[in-house]
C-alpha cells in the first residue's frame, strides 16, 4: 500500500495538534497527512504517533503497551505484572496483540489499574530485564491518557500497521514522528519516537549535547533502563520535575530550556528564581540542537508543548486557527490542515504551552505586535501549475519542463513544503509560488525572479548570485545565507541567523530588505552587501520595540547593517557576562586605576559593551580591561545611531523604492521612514589583542 | 603526589604553550594556543602519563553542529554553594609555598579580576594585605588527625556563614568522604597533591557518584554539595574539561600558573605588575581554550552540561577496571 520514494537523507519531521474546546476531535488521517507532507525529512527506519484523549471521568486504566519478541518475554511480563507481591497493581483487561511491521517484535497491550509510583517502579525493573540479554522486548507506554503508536517504517506504514485509519481512531491531541536516525539505530520500533514516560509523551528532532548530564540526572533518581535516545532522556525528565517534584508545567519547561545567566540577571526577581532552580535541578537542562513537541495530560486538562535550543539549530513554528493548534518542523505541515492558521516561529530559547481548555498559555515569542503578520490573499491565475500533491521531486522536474518549453512567467498553486523550488530554472524565468514553498527556496539563483504570495520556510536564497526572491509573507531562518548577489525582499519577519555569512565581489552587491523583524544572529559574520529592517508594522505607532534579537553582527567582517531604531548595544556582537566586566571593574577601583565616580556610573549603564566603557576609562583602565572583549579573531563592530545620510541613500534608496513598489505600499509610508534614525553597524577596526 | 617524573608532565610543549598563553613566550598573550584539528598529544602521539591522557572528548558533527565561543556565548560560570559563589570559569588558583612572598598579592589580585577564587595552599600569607580581595580567598582551617580539613572563604576567621569547603585526599573512602558531608561543608576539595595512591580521576569520578547516591528527601545530595578537584599537575584547559566531565564542579591549579608566569625556579624576577599581567592573559586564554573544547563538543553551558557527563568521554587502550570506576566507556562503543 506504502508508496516507496526515492530515498534522501532527511532530518526528522515533529508534528503537534491540539483541537479548541469548541471543536471536534481530530481523526487519524488527519494527522498523517501533516506529517506525511514532510515524509522526506524522516526514512523507513522509524515512525509514530501519540493520541490523547482527555475522558470526562478521570478514572480510565492504565494502558499499558509493550513490544514484545515472543511467548517467553510476554509470560515474563505477565508474571511479573501479576506477581502476587505486587498488590498495588491488577490487570483489569488484556487487549492483546498487534502487528509491529518489517520487525521481529509485536505490540501487546494491557489495561491496569493501581498505583502509579508502583507502577512506574514495575515499568523499570521489567525494562531493565527485558534488555538484560539482547533485546527482548521494551514497555513503552504506560498513561492513562495517552496511546502511543509506533513502529519500524514511514508513518504512513505505522498507521496501517495499527489500523488507525481503519479504526477511525479520533483524539483530542496528536503527536506524530518521521525519523531520520543519527546517534542510536532504527532497526527496532523500540528506537521509535514519540517516547512515553506516565503522561508525557514527546518526539523531537535533534541530537542534544548534554545527554551525558541528562542521564547522569536520571539515573540517581530511580530511572534505570534506556534504550538511548534524546526522546526518552526529555521524556522521563518531564514526567520526573512534574510528577515526582510537583512542579509547574512552565517551571519544567523553563529547567529544559535553560536560559542564558545573562538573559536570567537581566529579569532581576524572576530571573533569579528561575537560574535558582536550573541550578537546583542541574543536568536535567538541554543543551546542542532540539526541536521538541510534546503532549501531557495532569487529568484536569490536556497539553501541547514545544520548545527549541538557545541557538536554535532545528525548526519549529506554532500555529493557531478557529479549532486548533498546531505545532510543526515546517510550516506546511499546518497548511495541509488549515490555510487560515496564524503561524510563527518560537524565538531561541522559546517554549510554547497550549491546552484543550484555555487554548494558548505561552506563546514562545516576547512581542505579539511585532510579530504576527497576515500576508494578504492572492489570487492565483486559472492556468497555474496544481502542485496539491505533488512530491518536490516531480514538482521540481515540472517546472523545468514548463522552462524548457520556453514558458517565462511560470505560475504555480496549492504549494505545500516542495524543497529546492526555483533551483536550476534559466536566467529571467519568473516564478510565482501561491501556497508555502519548502526549504531551499532559490538556493543558488542566478537569475531567477521568484514571487511567493505566502509565507516562505527555511533557507531562502542560500547562496544565491543574482535575481529576485519577493516574499510577501514571513521568512523562517537562515535566510540570504552567503547571499552574493541580487535581492531578497521580505515583507514580514525573518526568522534567526538572517544575512549570515552574506558576501559581495566584483560588481556583485546583494540586499536583504526586511519589512519586519529579525531574530538572534542577524548579519552574523557578514562580509558584505546589504542587510536592512524596517519594523514597518511599528512605524506609525507610539510602541518601540527592538526589531532585532541578539548578537547582531556577531564576526562581522563587511558589508552594511541598517536597522530602524536605536539598537541596544548589548544586542551587537558578542559581549563578555556583565558579571565578569563588573568583577574586572571592581578590581580597578580596588587597584585604584579607576575612581568610585567612574565605578558606580559604570554600574548605572544598561550595557557594559566595549563602547560604552571606552567612554569611561582611561588609557591605562581600558588596556587593562580589553582582554575581556578584544581578541584576536573578534572585534566590536561599529555601530552609529543617526539618520542615513547621502551616501547611505545612494546605496539603499532606490532597494527600498523596489521594495515599496513590490508591496504596494504608500509613498508617505516611505518618506515617513526616511525620517527615521538608523542603526547603522559595520565592521569594528582590527585593533591591537589583549596584554 | 604520585612519583612522576618531571619532565614528562612538564613537557617542553606544555611549557611554551603555557608561557604563550600569559606572554611570557609568542606574540599573542590572552589568546588560545590550540589552532586546528589534530594532535600531538597524548596518547596518539606523546606518551600518556595520566589517566587524563587516555580520555577523548566526543566532538560535535553534522547532527550537533560545533559553536564558534568568538561569536556565539558559551557559558563558563560556574557556582558554588548554594549560590552564594559564582566564578567566571572553573578554575581556583592555588598559592602554594613555591609562590615567591612578593608575589603573593599579584597573584590574589589577578584571579579576583578575572572572577575567580584563590586558594592558600599550605601557606603563610599575612592577610592584612590582602584583606581587600577576602571575598575571593579560601583561607584553611582546623586540621583533624587524618589531615583532612575545612577552609572558608574569606579571611576573617570567625565567620560561620561564610561558604565551607572540606578538603580530603584523592580518596575511595567512604568514611572520609561521609566525614566531610557531616560537616555540612558546601563542597568537598578533592587534592592528589596529599595522597599516595588513588589517582585525582579515579577520586573525583567516586566522589561525585557518592553525593549522587546519597539522597536527602529524595533529592541526591549532589545537588547542593560542590567537588573541587585539586593537583599541583593540572596542566591546562584540556585537564580541566576532562576532570570536569568525570564530575568535578571546578579545578584548582598550582604549578601551571608558576611555569606560565617564568615563577618556577631559576626563571629570574618579574616585577609584581608584570606578574598580574601575565597571569590575567593565562587566564584569559584558558577560558578560551576551556571554550573551544566545549565548543567542539557542541555544549553551550558548562554547568548544565559538562559537570559529570561521562558519556560525552571514551577511553582509549584503558584498563576495563579504572574504566568501571570513572563511567567511561570504550572508544568505539556507541
Amino acid at each position: 500500500m506504502a508508496v516507496e520514494l526515492p530515498r534522501n537523507l532527511g532530518a526528522c519531521g515533529i508534528y503537534g495538534v491540539l483541537r479548541k474546546k469548541h471543536a471536534r476531535k481530530i481523526k487519524a488521517e488527519e494527522t498523517l497527512a501533516s506529517i506525511e507532507c514532510v515524509r522526506f525529512r524522516g526514512s523507513n527506519l522509524g515512525a509514530g504517533f501519540a493520541a490523547y484523549n482527555l475522558p470526562e471521568n478521570s478514572l480510565t486504566p492504565y494502558k499499558l503497551k509493550a513490544f514484545i519478541d515472543g511467548e517467553d518475554t510476554l509470560e515474563l511480563i505477565y508474571r511479573m505484572l501479576s506477581d502476587i507481591h505486587n498488590e498495588d497493581i491488577r490487570i483489569v483487561k488484556e487487549i492483546g496483540f498487534e502487528d509491529v511491521e518489517g520487525s521481529r517484535f509485536h505490540s501487546w497491550s494491557v489495561l491496569l489499574e493501581g498505583d502509579r509510583e508502583k507502577l512506574t517502579e514495575l515499568v523499570s525493573s521489567v525494562n531493565e530485564l527485558l534488555l538484560r540479554d539482547g533485546i527482548k522486548g521494551r514497555i513503552y507506554s504506560w498513561g492513562r491518557y495517552v496511546d502511543v503508536f509506533k513502529g519500524v517504517g514511514y508513518p504512513l506504514d505505522v498507521c496501517n500497521c495499527f489500523r488507525l485509519v481503519e479504526q477511525g481512531i479520533k483524539a483530542d491531541l496528536w503527536l506524530a514522528h518521521t525519523r531520520q536516525p543519527t546517534n542510536s539505530p532504527g532497526v527496532f520500533p523500540i528506537w521509535s519516537h514519540p517516547f512515553s514516560s506516565n503522561e508525557w509523551a514527546i518526539a523531537h528532532n535533534g541530537d542534544v549535547s548534554s545527554f551525558g548530564a541528562n542521564m547522569e540526572y536520571l539515573r540517581y533518581r530511580g530511572f534505570t533502563s534506556f534504550v538511548g535516545t534524546d526522546s526518552e532522556v526529555m521524556a522521563f525528565i518531564l514526567d520526573y520535575l512534574t510528577r515526582v517534584k510537583k512542579l509547574t508545567l512552565e517551571q519544567a519547561l523553563v529547567i529544559l530550556a535553560n536560559p542564558y545567566e545573562e538573559k536570567l540577571l537581566s529579569m532581576n526577581g524572576v530571573g533569579s528564581e528561575t537560574l535558582k532552580l536550573i541550578m537546583e535541578n542541574r543536568g536535567a537542562s538541554l543543551d546542542g540542537p532540539f526541536s521538541v513537541v510534546g503532549g501531557y495530560c495532569d487529568g484536569e486538562d490536556l497539553y501541547l508543548i514545544a520548545l527549541t535550543d538557545r541557538s536554535k539549530f532545528r525548526p519549529i513554528v506554532v500555529g493557531e486557527d478557529e479549532d486548533r493548534i498546531y505545532v510543526a518542523s515546517e510550516e506546511a505541515e499546518i497548511r495541509v490542515l488549515s490555510e487560515d492558521a496564524e503561524v510563527w516561529t518560537l524565538k531561541p530559547g522559546g517554549y510554547f504551552i497550549a491546552s484543550l481548555k484555555k487554548g494558548i498559555i505561552v506563546k514562545g515569542r516576547d512581542n505579539d505586535l511585532v510579530f504576527f503578520h497576515n500576508p494578504c490573499r492572492h489570487e492565483p491565475p486559472s492556468n497555474a501549475l496544481d502542485a496539491e500533491g505533488m512530491d518536490y521531486h516531480t514538482l521540481n522536474i515540472k517546472l523545468k519542463e514548463l522552462a524548457s518549453k520556453g514558458f517565462r512567467e511560470i505560475y504555480v498553486k496549492n504549494v505545500k513544503g516542495q524543497r529546492y523550488l526555483g533551483v536550476g530554472l534559466p536566467t529571467g524565468t519568473r516564478l510565482h509560488i501561491y501556497g508555502t514553498p519548502g526549504n531551499c527556496l532559490a538556493n543558488f539563483n542566478m537569475g531567477v525572479e521568484i514571487y511567493v504570495y505566502g509565507n516562505a520556510e527555511d533557507d531562502v536564497g542560500d547562496t544565491m548570485h543574482g535575481g529576485r526572491v519577493v516574499i510577501h509573507g514571513d521568512a523562517r531562518d537562515v535566510i540570504a545565507q552567503a547571499l552574493q548577489g541580487g535581492e531578497i525582499l521580505v515583507r514580514g519577519n525573518v526568522g534567526n541567523r538572517a544575512a549570515i555569512q552574506m558576501r559581495e565581489y566584483g560588481d556583485k552587491k546583494p540586499f536583504l530588505i526586511v519589512g519586519g523583524r529579525a531574530d538572534d544572529y542577524f548579519g552574523e559574520y557578514m562580509a558584505g552587501g546589504v542587510a536592512a529592517i524596517l519594523g514597518l508594522a511599528t512605524l506609525e505607532s507610539n510602541e518601540e520595540p527592538e526589531l532585532v534579537g541578539n548578537y547582531v553582527a556577531s564576526g562581522m567582517v563587511g558589508g552594511r547593517i541598517y536597522i530602524r531604531g536605536k539598537v541596544s548595544p548589548r544586542r551587537i556582537g558578542y559581549n563578555p557576562p556583565r558579571l565578569d566586566v563588573i568583577r574586572y571593574l571592581k578590581g580597578l577601583l580596588k587597584e585604584k586605576i579607576i575612581d568610585p565616580t567612574t565605578y558606580q556610573s559604570l554600574l548605572d549603564e544598561n550595557d557594559l559593551t566595549y563602547n560604552t566603557i571606552k567612554k569611561y576609562l582611561n588609557e591605562k583602565a581600558l588596556r587593562r580591561i580589553n582582554k575581556l572583549f578584544i581578541n584576536k579573531y573578534f572585534h566590536p563592530p561599529t555601530v552609529q545611531y543617526r539618520k542615513l545620510d547621502d551616501e547611505d541613500l545612494n546605496l539603499l534608496l532606490p532597494a527600498l523604492r523596489r521594495f515599496f513598489n513590490e508591496f504596494h505600499l504608500p509613498d508617505k509610508l516611505l518618506e515617513t521612514l526616511l525620517e527615521q534614525k538608523f542603526t547603522v553597524i559595520t565592521a569594528g577596526k582590527q585593533g591591537k589583542g589583549a596584554g | 603526589m604520585l612519583k612522576l617524573d618531571e619532565e614528562m608532565v612538564w613537557t617542553k610543549r606544555r611549557i611554551h604553550h603555557l608561557q604563550e598563553m600569559s606572554g611570557l613566550a609568542g606574540k599573542t598573550p590572552g589568546e588560545s594556543v590550540i589552532t586546528s584539528m589534530g594532535t600531538t598529544g597524548p596518547p596518539a602521539v606523546e606518551r600518556p602519563v595520566f589517566i587524563l591522557d587516555y580520555l577523548v572528548s566526543d566532538g560535535a558533527q553534522v547532527t550537533r553542529p560545533s559553536i564558534d565561543p568568538y561569536r556565539e556565548p558559551i557559558e563558563t560560570q560556574i557556582y558554588l554553594a548554594n549560590m552564594q559563589i559564582r566564578i567566571s570559569m572553573p578554575v581556583i588558583l592555588a598559592i602554594t609555598s613555591e609562590v615567591p612572598k612578593e608575589y603573593i598579592k599579584p597573584f590574589v589580585r589577578a584571579a579576583y579580576n578575572m572572577g575567580i577564587l584563590t586558594y592558600l595552599h599550605d601557606v603563610q600569607v599575612e592577610y592584612s594585605e590582602i584583606e581587600d580581595y577576602q571575598d575571593s580567598i579560601i583561607t584553611p582551617l582546623e586540621e583533624n588527625q587524618q589531615g583532612d580539613y575545612v577552609a572558608y572563604v574569606g579571611t576573617e576567621r570567625k565567620r560561620p556563614d561564610k561558604p565551607l569547603f572540606f578538603r580530603i585526599p584523592s580518596t575511595e573512602d567512604r568514611e572520609r568522604i561521609a566525614k566531610a558531608i557531616q560537616s555540612e561543608a558546601d563542597a568537598i576539595l578533592i587534592d592528589e597533591d596529599l595522597s599516595t595512591n588513588t589517582p585525582l580521576e579515579v577520586a573525583v569520578s567516586f566522589v561525585d557518584r557518592f553525593l549522587k547516591e546519597y539522597r536527602i528527601e529524595g533529592e541526591p545530595l549532589r545537588s547542593r554539595v560542590g567537588v573541587i578537584a585539586c593537583s599541583s599537575r593540572i596542566r591546562g584547559a584540556d585537564d580541566v574539561f576532562k576532570l570536569m566531565g568525570l564530575g568535578a564542579d571546578c579545578v584548582v591549579l598550582s604549578k601551571a600558573a608558576l611555569i606560565a608566569t617564568g615563577l618556577t625556579a631559576g626563571k629570574g624576577k618579574h616585577d609584581t605588575e608584570a606578574v598580574q599581567d601575565m597571569l590575567e592573559n593565562f587566564f584569559t586564554a584558558l577560558q578560551k581554550e576551556i571554550k573551544l573544547l566545549a565548543g567542539a563538543a557542541g555544549i553551550s553551558c558548562l554547568y548544565t552540561s559538562l559537570v559529570g557527563s561521562r558519556e560525552l568521554f571514551r577511553a582509549i587502550t584503558l584498563d576495563r577496571a579504572i574504566r568501571e570506576k570513572l563511567g567511561v566507556k570504550m572508544a568505539g562503543v556507541g
